[in-house]
């Protein structure tokens, strides 16, 4: 009797020591074919940086002013047309300390919005940029709604460079008193990019 | 004679003036970002942290905030989202490193015996999923600037590309649970024969 014990005892502890065994060489199996190799690094860092600002009367935001008489259709941004030679000083300054060209994106978060939640679409919102400015550029002609996604809004922009903007807003003729507000975000990417959302 | 060359002075001082101001426009607080790596390549389920830099090289300080774009939101876990004070006139040699860190989900499915967790092997036969995306760094100084009185405020930021490329670890089915699940049991078989031969020893002392 004290026999079988002994053996079914050994038994048991033999089970227990060949499972700590197979969980130890599953988890720490190393299987090497003593082979060796020699190697030696190679590194290059390629390094991209870019800096863009908004120029101050662009900071300040994008006013229409009072408008009276409705409808009114293309009414101008304060600062449109304040610059030398009539030119606009809304524009985005694109730092000499940037390494690549430069794509800028825009996008307004929501239509013009008043507090009582009246709003005027996004379509009627509109803008045109131009690398450089007088009085014809960037032209009223060329003019795009502005959208609650990213759109390129200037194309390749070097260091050192500018890019110009207009504003122009239209109000339709039955639209409800009050201030309008949204915000247009201005965005600087490696040029070819996507604008991402 | 004196005055006419006071005046001609005053006179070309206003004209460089007049240029620079023209050539120059003022700029506002902006921000810039400086990166060195645009793909990572990082096993599923494993913690990373990349690093970008920020910078400011105009003549108004900023406070910066880094932010991922929506698609890889989804596989972030954690962002440092405090803003960051960027003084003026800080050039991309001196850019101020922001770190964010993420961690990876199990994107490739396993082969389980159990619960679908549960003793797993894992063979690596789909493709690579690849989350890209963009790091962004916004300027948050006046955060929305501009007037009540009708119109929109503006907000600038500049962004680098991210490509997050997963990588599917192959493994064998690990068995590892079982043999402990067996060991535990031999245990316990062993301790309640151990204890049921000293009772039995106890009895036959006690007879004797």
């Amino acid at each position: 009797m004290t026999f079988k014990f002994e053996i079914y005892n050994t038994v048991l502890i033999l089970v227990i020591l060949l499972c700590l065994f197979f969980v130890f060489f599953q988890n720490h199996a190393i299987i090497s074919g003593k082979a060796t190799s020699v190697f030696a690094t190679s590194n290059v860092s390629v390094q991209n940086y870019l800096s863009i600002a908004l120029c101050t009367n662009l900071s300040t935001g994008i006013l229409f002013g009072d408008v009276a008489t409705l409808p009114a259709i293309n009414i101008n941004a304060t600062h449109n047309y304040d610059g030398t030679s009539t030119g606009s000083t809304f524009c985005v300054n694109v730092s000499l300390d940037s390494n690549t060209a430069i794509d800028l994106c825009s996008k307004a978060n929501t239509h013009l919005t008043s507090p009582s939640l009246d709003t005027i679409g996004l379509a009627n919102e509109t803008y045109s940029n131009s690398t450089s400015t007088d009085a014809t550029l960037p032209a009223l002609g060329s003019d795009v709604s502005l959208t609650t996604s990213y759109v390129k809004s200037g194309d390749a922009i070097a260091a050192g460079g500018l890019n110009y903007y207009r504003f122009w807003l239209d109000i339709p003729a039955a639209q409800p008193s009050g201030d309008y507000n949204n915000t247009v975000y201005f965005k600087g990417v490696t040029t070819t990019l996507a604008c991402g959302s | 004679m004196i005055e006419k060359k006071v005046v001609k002075n005053l006179k070309i001082f206003s004209l460089a003036l007049a240029l620079i101001l023209i050539v120059l426009p003022f700029v506002s607080a902006g921000v810039g970002i400086s990166w060195d790596k645009e793909t990572s390549l990082i096993p599923e389920n494993t913690k990373t942290c990349l690093t970008y830099k920020v910078y400011n090289p105009w003549p108004e300080d900023s406070t910066v905030e880094i932010a991922l774009s929506d698609n890889l939101m989804e596989i972030v876990s954690y962002i440092q989202s405090e803003s960051v004070f960027v003084p003026k006139d800080t050039s991309s040699k001196n850019a101020i490193p922001i770190e964010f860190c993420f961690k990876t989900p199990n994107v490739y499915e396993k082969d389980c015996f159990l619960f679908n967790k549960l003793l797993c092997k894992q063979d690596c036969i789909e493709n690579m999923r690849i989350y890209e995306g963009e790091v962004e760094v916004l300027e948050v100084g006046d955060q929305v600037k501009g007037s009540g009185a009708g119109g929109s405020a503006t907000a600038v930021s500049v962004s680098a590309p991210l490509r997050v490329k997963v990588q599917c670890v192959a493994h064998t089915r690990n068995y590892s649970l079982i043999y402990i699940l067996i060991a535990v049991a031999a245990g316990i078989f062993l301790i309640i024969n151990l204890i049921q031969r000293r009772k039995k020893k106890d009895k036959s002392k006690v007879r004797k």
